[in-house]
């Protein structure tokens, strides 16, 4: 059961945006480097997968473009099946809104409304391709790949081929945002084979959607391919040219060679208000922040109800419902009340406010420093993806 | 239920849509750099290309070639062969309002040709950056594309960056062969 090597996977994650439309030669094909070429054969000739993107014009006119292309595996990869997907400035929109949609997604967990609407508007096609090939090849893998919302689209389509198919399945995604809550990242790393998760540290993309959204796998690890100081959109590219570009970092011939970081996501944090000086922008506060926030609800005895408000929905927006919540808890000791001042003095010191003192434990306060810090994440993230696509 | 509420008090009908007005135009301002998509920049299409026509040898006149150019949209323009089956385009670069970071996306060349009713790819080749490539100009420059050849796939070496060959396929094929590392039959 042989993994695409990391420049396979990575190579075949930039080929997927050469299929979005053809041109006038009318010719869809693409030409893989010789290490895809000798290990798959793509047919094209009825075009690739197609899909509506989560544009409110695309939908309106139910106007598809080329998603994902599937390809068959030969020699050292004979059986096996490669799902490369491509990702959609579209979908940006979703995951820097504040106003988050959730959705029940085929598992019965909650994902990301838009992206699980792509990936409705393609399954029919993904379903009529993958039936055939995979009735002649029960034993092989499929490997299905992404870059950025592209890794997003692959992530749900992985776990979806598992459940329809039995096949073994491994994901590959480079720069990929979240996708879920808990509960989907908990029945994806489980149900999924292998899951190959390569960032930047300085990619913000991986950062959003912000808590509640977590990754798959769950407390597991990334491939971390480029260490780094600070956020910079640039860090989400793709190309040989960019710096450090996925395509150069991912480079290599075995996945045995790269760094790999495990996740902080569901470590205990309690952040101190004196020491609020020592974040700054970056991933590693992203995520330390993140599980300073869990932390406190689940000190406070508020997770569990946060986590259900969060999956019924409310009319307020998430944020809105969160600050509320933290209102309550820092009013409930003066223990909590310290550690929502820790929180919330690192988290403007994060988005880099002039001033991080806290001097009140207010909705309205607690809710401006909500916004501080989304509006920072979410403002280099949207850049990160409209430069890509 | 909620239009009779709303008949009732247009008062609130009137700060909802003001609101709802309220949050659009915030969350525009919100994106980061209001600015950028007004900034124009160079984006290399294709270099020079020079090249000959024939069929099983012999020169195809007055034949129509077609380039498709694409970077984010297509542009297409085509060339006339002459008595001797020589035909030619100029170097075409673009200024494009999207946002200049618009590196990810690729620019691809085809070029093609129909020929008693079948279309010949004679060459195609997607490039990920929006600067020219050497190797690919100096190959552009010299095509020699027999209709009777075989459909090809030639990896040529990246001079800006060794680690990523260049991958071009069609049925040409060149008057200078240095760059090329590998080839064979699509």
């Amino acid at each position: 059961m042989p993994t695409l090597t990391p420049s396979m996977a990575v190579k075949l994650a930039a080929l997927a945006y050469e299929i979005k439309t053809p041109g006038s030669s009318g010719s869809y094909d693409v030409d893989a480097a010789p290490e895809i070429r000798n290990a798959f054969s793509f047919d094209l000739s009825n075009g690739p997968v197609r899909g509506v993107s989560g544009s409110i014009l695309a939908r309106m006119l139910n106007r598809s473009t080329g998603f994902a292309m599937i390809g068959k595996g030969k020699s050292q990869y004979d059986g096996d099946h490669v799902v490369a997907i491509r990702g959609t400035a579209s979908l940006s929109d979703g995951i820097t809104d504040a106003h988050i949609g959730l959705t029940g997604g085929d598992n019965n967990s909650l994902i990301h409304a838009g992206f699980n609407k792509t990936f409705q508007s393609m399954k029919p096609a993904l379903e009529s391709t993958l039936t055939p090939l995979l009735a002649r090849s029960s034993t092989g893998t499929v490997h299905c790949v992404g870059h950025s919302l592209g890794g997003a689209l692959a992530h749900i389509t992985a776990d979806w081929v598992k459940r329809r198919y039995k096949n073994k399945v491994f994901l590959y995604t480079f720069g990929a945002p979240r996708v879920g809550l808990d509960g989907f990242a908990l029945k994806t790393s489980n149900n999924i084979d292998r899951i190959f998760r390569c960032t930047h540290a300085a990619d913000p993309v991986p950062m959003v959607p912000l808590w509640p959204f977590v990754h798959a796998p769950y407390q597991g690890e990334e491939v971390l391919l480029a260490p780094g100081q600070g956020i910079s959109f640039a860090a989400h590219k793709m190309a040989e040219a960019a710096t450090p570009g996925y395509l150069n970092t991912a480079n290599s011939g075995s996945w045995r060679s790269l760094q790999r970081r495990s996740s902080l996501n569901l470590a205990t944090v309690r952040l101190k208000y004196d020491s609020r000086h020592q974040a700054s922008f970056s991933n590693y506060w992203a995520e330390k922040i993140s599980a300073g926030l869990i932390t406190l609800l689940k000190d406070a005895g508020y997770y569990t109800a946060v986590m259900a408000q969060a999956a019924i929905g409310t009319s307020l927006t998430f944020y809105d419902m969160l600050a509320r919540t933290l209102e309550a808890v820092a009013k409930a000791s003066t223990k909590l009340a310290e550690q929502t001042k820790g929180l919330l003095g690192h988290m403007l010191v994060f988005a880099r406010q002039a001033v991080s003192t806290v001097a009140e434990l207010s909705f309205k306060f607690i809710r401006w420093v909500f916004d501080v810090t989304l509006g920072a994440l979410y403002r280099t993230a949207r850049e990160a993806i409209d430069s890509v696509m | 239920m909620h239009t009779f509420m709303f008949r009732r008090k247009p008062l609130l009908l009137l700060a909802a849509a003001l609101s709802f007005l309220g949050f659009i135009v915030f969350s525009q301002q919100v994106m980061a750099d209001m600015f950028s998509w007004f900034k124009k920049y160079d984006v290399h299409l294709s270099p020079a290309v020079q090249g000959k026509i024939s069929f099983n040898g012999n020169p195809v006149a007055n034949i129509k070639v077609f380039r498709e150019l694409t970077y984010d949209k297509e542009y297409l323009d085509h060339a006339l062969t002459d008595s001797q089956g020589n035909f030619s385009f100029d170097e075409k670069n673009i200024r494009s309002s999207r946002p200049g970071s618009l590196l990810e996306t690729f620019t691809r060349q085809v070029l093609f040709l129909d020929h008693n009713g079948k279309r010949h790819i004679l060459w195609r080749f997607t490039n990920r950056t929006t600067e020219p490539a050497k190797t690919i100009n100096s190959l552009l420059n010299g095509l020699r594309c027999d209709l009777s050849n075989p459909d090809m796939i030639y990896d040529l070496e990246n001079q800006e960056h060794p680690a990523h060959p260049h991958v071009v396929s069609g049925i040409c094929t060149f008057e200078t062969e240095t760059h090329i590392i590998g080839q064979e039959r699509k």
